[in-house]
């Protein structure tokens, strides 16, 4: 069941309503049926990984705490990491490893005869992992105490504004939350529809009306003009960033009508003057994830510069690998990772020369930004292309080449040209609402203004109306 | 009681700001200088009237209208879906009686968009014939074109209506010649012809209604890039003359230069000049009295190959 459906809106109107006439444990499994309702509509199948998962990280979580014995702990943490990891290489790494093994064979001369098992891919699989794993290590970590409610920590698993592609919500966020009723209140609804609508504006208006031009630049480079496929990769980062944003605000907004605060994943990454910031923009849910579970253990930044680039390199690494089990996504983290240990050293090279030349602030700004997206986006095409399998760094290698080659670089040499005005249009009200809202910060300020909800509620309805893409386009984060 | 009467007005200020804005993007639209607008406001009489997707657009109106001595009308559109094509001819019929020719484009049956078909729902407040076509083909489309008249626009039909809001499009061409590496590459590149019957139908119906009409109707196949593939024209062709009962002139390997092209399906203006021509020459299109002699043979050079 996708946000963006029927579907949904029918699931909504009956959710809700019985949410807030419940209290207590019937909340709580009103809260898990319907987030199994909404999980199982891909596939029922999918549901006894999850179960299992909750299952057992919650049995995995009051063994940690109940014993005081370090290495009984760590070892209770060790089965909890194999079994959630174990189900990610499973289901989602498993026919990568065997192709890479085969292909590092055929780079030898030797021809192995392995068959591939065609496993289908759990939807969500990695964030609620993630999740999952956050929870038995903060408990490792004494930073939160076990949860002894079985129905309470399944609920909080499965919440189903969260469940396929975040935020990847921590259990020390949520759980907390969890423990009392929240009763139904106009504030939350109105923030929350806010979100909700605005999110729904950027998937359905923003992101499906870009993908079409996208798809169709991925789908055989060669045939397009370098103008063309230039337009497409800069379509492409904001499709994603429309996409991905989206949905988080749709879940944001479900979870704050339920009551519930959700962590933010976005703050406008693309005007980030650095890649360390960028970091700190973008999907800040997988990112922190990654910083306190595995670039803090492994050091941080505390054991010298060598030992910091190396900590960088393998976050990112994973953090590509995280995203799917193709060697371009991994390249893409590469990408990132170079990105951020070349900023180590160009950083105070940079500023020394700013203050040489007296540069204003807001060129040295423009700047910055443009180089951070113009590097961000070169890494988007290997990205995109990580969904082509065999073909991807091909595909990804000839859409640079063009581009660079500026062959039959003209407008007249685009295809299209209704999608790119439209897409350029689209792209244009985003960057205008997302600048001012940074000074009138429009979701709180029309909780106090009735007449500004009603104008600002309505004006997104009429655009998602004028611009929207209604064929039920699924997230592009459902595949990770 | 306060926050109920909030939700009251919200909705109001939706469906009236729903009404008011779809009237006036409508009445943009009926302004407009796109083809559709001026027929539906019955400033399209013409003598020759051209039907066909993209490639019925190479048949370059100020040229045609140059070498007939005749006045066009253009009802061809990107990807033109055949059950708009066949309608909209059947209303162009009924609102100017008086046309004496119907050149159609047959490759309208293979390459219509279903997904473009959608986007006539701007104009139709002023085709029942439109509006019956969106409403068997889309249902969906058609309930939310009458429940949100903003959503009506919400196509690319709506925006080259604002694109030629004050710019008459007659002259919709494209001067641009097919890049050297796709040109050089051509061997490489194919297309297979599929000949949907329900498309051929279309093109049956609409062959009948000029023949109801008394309006004479001639069918063409346009160029293709010399020695690029396309499978099933044959077919294509055949279907096409036993369906409608009317000849089928193919033009597809008539234009042996490159630079006449604009891509592999597409002619450029060069091209669509030298279209016009081998139609006069073949009798197909009156020749103007101002012009005493037939127009040469097309050249035979095909520069971007060799």
């Amino acid at each position: 069941m996708v946000f963006n459906s029927i579907t949904f809106l029918i699931f909504s109107g009956i959710f809700f309503p019985v949410y807030f006439l419940l209290k207590g444990q019937w909340r709580m499994w009103w809260i898990l049926v319907a987030s199994y309702v909404f999980y199982g509509w891909w596939d029922v199948r999918f549901l006894c990984l999850i179960i299992i998962s909750t299952f057992m990280d919650f049995n995995f979580g009051k063994l940690i705490g109940r014993t005081e014995n370090r290495a009984q702990r760590k070892t209770y943490l060790i089965l909890s990491m194999i079994m959630n990891l174990g189900f990610l290489a499973c289901f989602k790494y498993f026919n990568f490893f065997i192709d890479s093994f085969v292909n590092m064979m055929h780079a030898f001369g030797l021809q192995p005869s392995v068959t591939t098992l065609q496993i289908m891919l759990p939807i969500g699989i990695s964030f609620y992992t993630f999740q999952s794993l956050s929870y038995t290590i903060d408990i490792y970590r004494r930073e939160i105490p076990v949860e002894k409610n079985l129905l309470k920590f399944a609920a909080f698993i499965a919440l189903f504004p969260q469940l396929v592609a975040g935020p990847i919500v921590r259990a020390r966020d949520l759980l907390p939350q969890m423990n009392t009723d929240k009763p139904f209140d106009w504030n939350n609804l109105n923030s929350g529809l806010g979100r909700i609508l605005w999110g729904l504006f950027k998937k359905v208006a923003i992101a499906d009306s870009l993908a079409p031009f996208v798809d169709q630049c991925w789908a055989d480079p060669s045939k397009f003009s370098s103008s063309h496929l230039l337009i497409g990769v800069i379509f492409y980062s904001f499709q994603i960033y429309c996409d991905f944003s989206g949905y988080s605000d749709i879940a944001i907004g479900l979870a704050r009508i339920m009551g519930y605060r959700f962590v933010e994943n976005f703050k406008t990454p693309y005007f980030s003057q650095s890649f360390s910031e960028f970091w700190t923009r973008w999907h800040i849910s997988l990112s922190s994830w990654l910083r306190d579970y595995l670039y803090i253990p492994l050091g941080g930044n505390r054991h010298g510069k060598w030992s910091t680039y190396k900590n960088n390199m393998t976050t990112m690494l994973l953090g590509g690998l995280w995203h799917g089990a193709n060697l371009a996504f991994v390249f893409w983290g590469f990408l990132h990772g170079v990105y951020l240990i070349v900023q180590r050293f160009t950083t105070p090279v940079w500023r020394k020369f700013v203050q040489l030349t007296r540069m204003p602030a807001f060129i040295n700004s423009a700047i910055c930004m443009l180089i951070v997206y113009i590097l961000t986006t070169v890494a988007w095409i290997y990205f995109r292309s990580g969904s082509l399998g065999a073909k991807s760094f091909s595909v990804a290698n000839l859409i640079i080449g063009k581009i660079i080659s500026l062959e039959d670089f003209t407008w007249d040499s685009t295809f299209n040209k209704y999608q790119i005005v439209k897409g350029f249009i689209l792209l244009i009200a985003l960057l205008t609402i997302e600048i001012t809202n940074k000074y009138y910060a429009w979701n709180n300020r029309q909780l106090y203004h009735p007449a500004l909800r009603i104008t600002l509620f309505s004006g997104l309805l009429w655009m998602i109306a004028l611009f929207g893409t209604f064929s039920s386009n699924a997230f592009i984060y459902f595949q990770f | 009681m306060k926050k109920g009467l909030w939700v009251i007005i919200f909705f109001i200020v939706l469906f009236a700001g729903d009404r008011l804005i779809g009237w006036l993007l409508q009445s943009q639209v009926d302004n407009s200088q796109f083809r559709y607008s001026r027929m539906y406001r019955n400033q399209g009489q013409a003598d020759i009237l051209i039907v066909g997707n993209s490639r019925g657009l190479n048949f370059y109106q100020p040229y045609m209208e140059q070498a007939t001595g005749k006045k066009t009308f253009s009802v061809c559109y990107y990807s033109m879906p055949s059950e708009i094509a066949t309608v909209v001819t059947q209303d162009y019929l009924d609102l100017y009686p008086n046309v004496k020719t119907v050149l159609v484009e047959i490759s309208i049956v293979e390459m219509s968009d279903d997904k473009l078909l959608t986007g006539f729902t701007t104009y139709m407040p002023h085709s029942r014939r439109i509006d019956s076509v969106i409403k068997s083909t889309s249902e969906d489309t058609w309930y939310a074109a009458h429940f949100s008249h903003i959503y009506r626009f919400n196509n690319e039909v709506f925006q080259r209506a604002m694109y030629h809001r004050n710019k008459l499009d007659d002259d919709w061409y494209t001067e641009r010649v097919i890049s050297n590496s796709l040109a050089r590459n051509v061997a490489n590149y194919n297309v297979s012809f599929k000949v949907p019957e329900k498309h051929v139908q279309d093109l049956k119906n609409l062959t009948d209604y000029c023949r109801k009409k008394n309006v004479p109707v001639k069918l063409v196949l346009g160029p293709f890039f010399p020695n690029y593939q396309v499978k099933n024209l044959d077919v294509l062709v055949k279907r096409v003359e036993e369906a409608t009962g009317c000849k089928v002139y193919n033009y597809g390997h008539s234009i042996d230069d490159g630079t006449a092209f604009s891509d592999f399906l597409h002619a450029n203006l060069k091209g669509g000049k030298t279209m016009v021509d081998l139609m006069i020459r073949d009798s197909l299109l009156p020749m103007s009295t101002k012009i005493s002699k037939l127009p040469p043979e097309p050249e035979k050079k095909n520069d971007l190959i060799n």
